[in-house]
């Protein structure tokens, strides 16, 4: 990886953990909801430069976000943790099948953070599955919709990067 | 951009998997009150650990750790948690499903009456 590839590396580390710090701010009809914006970065970063910088960023985000949050080693934390695991992965996963583009992409990373953080609940906190099955339908499907929004999101900023690239080339 | 445009960012499987998450999750949304018992009675869980079993018919506050659960009508609430996200309290009243706290590890379901009195034979028949 060429030095120039870390310092975009470190930038988008810092967006992400601006993002998964501020979009708390935002008032949702629920209090627990959640836009998820940082797996735009995830996402992005996934496309652009693979497996392991996703993850790393996904770690940084996660690390350095519950710090900022203060929710560091609280249950939010492990529940941003096993879902930031999960969702990382599965997007990994399909973005080898080749033929899902950015918005099933979101749409999977969504779904899987989601059940990683329903798991986790059920591992770490409350083992009553019965509470954890009610709750589910509702989550996956606000996961659905959150997922559409950061899909577009990353259907933008990707046209914009190819564009900011393109100018960069054609300059001599 | 324009809408086209961005509809042709999408893929095939990209607009397959949104029509089938949508539909799955929405089914199960709309099916899964109608198998929730209503009324009745709730248990709260505290660490795992069956802690109270108490009737909704009953009007009644208890404190478990500084969550105050107060049934009133039929219904049961969190009224006050003591936690920084006060997401259990802000769920206001539930007379079906569950109100959960995770901080503090407490659950409270609502579920049918286990004895159903009328449905059994009573005593004068």
């Amino acid at each position: 990886m060429q030095q120039r590839d870390k310092y975009r590396l470190a930038l988008l580390a810092a967006c992400a953990i601006a993002l998964h710090g501020f979009e708390r701010l935002i008032p949702t009809p629920i209090p627990w909801l959640r836009f998820g914006f940082a797996n735009i970065i995830t996402l992005i970063t996934l496309t652009l430069y693979g497996f392991n910088a996703a993850l790393t960023i996904t770690l940084i985000r996660i690390l350095i976000g519950s710090m900022v949050t203060g929710t560091f080693l609280g249950p939010p934390f492990v529940m941003s943790l096993v879902g930031g695991l999960f969702s990382v992965t599965a997007m990994w996963a399909a973005l080898r099948v080749r033929i899902f583009g950015a918005l099933g992409l979101s749409l999977i990373g969504a779904l899987f953070h989601n059940i990683g953080q329903l798991l986790a609940a059920y591992a770490v906190f409350i083992q009553n599955l019965r509470s954890i099955l009610i709750i589910a339908p509702v989550i996956l499907f606000l996961g659905t919709l959150t997922g559409v929004i950061n899909g577009l999101a990353v259907i933008f900023a990707m046209a914009h990067l190819k564009k900011l690239s393109q100018n960069v080339q054609n300059t001599p | 951009m324009k809408i086209a445009e961005l509809i042709g960012q999408t893929t095939l499987p990209d607009r397959a998997l949104l029509v089938l998450l949508l539909a799955v999750t929405g089914v199960s949304m709309a099916l899964v009150p109608l198998m929730l018992p209503h009324g009745g009675q709730i248990r709260i869980e505290v660490k795992n650990k069956l802690l109270y079993k108490l009737p909704l018919t009953e009007d009644k506050a208890i404190t478990i750790d500084g969550l105050t659960v107060e049934i009133k009508g039929g219904k049961v609430r969190v009224a006050e948690s003591g936690c920084p996200g006060r997401i259990c309290v802000k769920q206001g009243w539930i007379d079906s499903g569950a109100i959960i706290c995770l901080p503090k590890r407490v659950v409270i379901t609502v579920e049918g009456t286990s004895s159903k009195p009328n449905k059994g034979v009573d005593a004068t028949t």
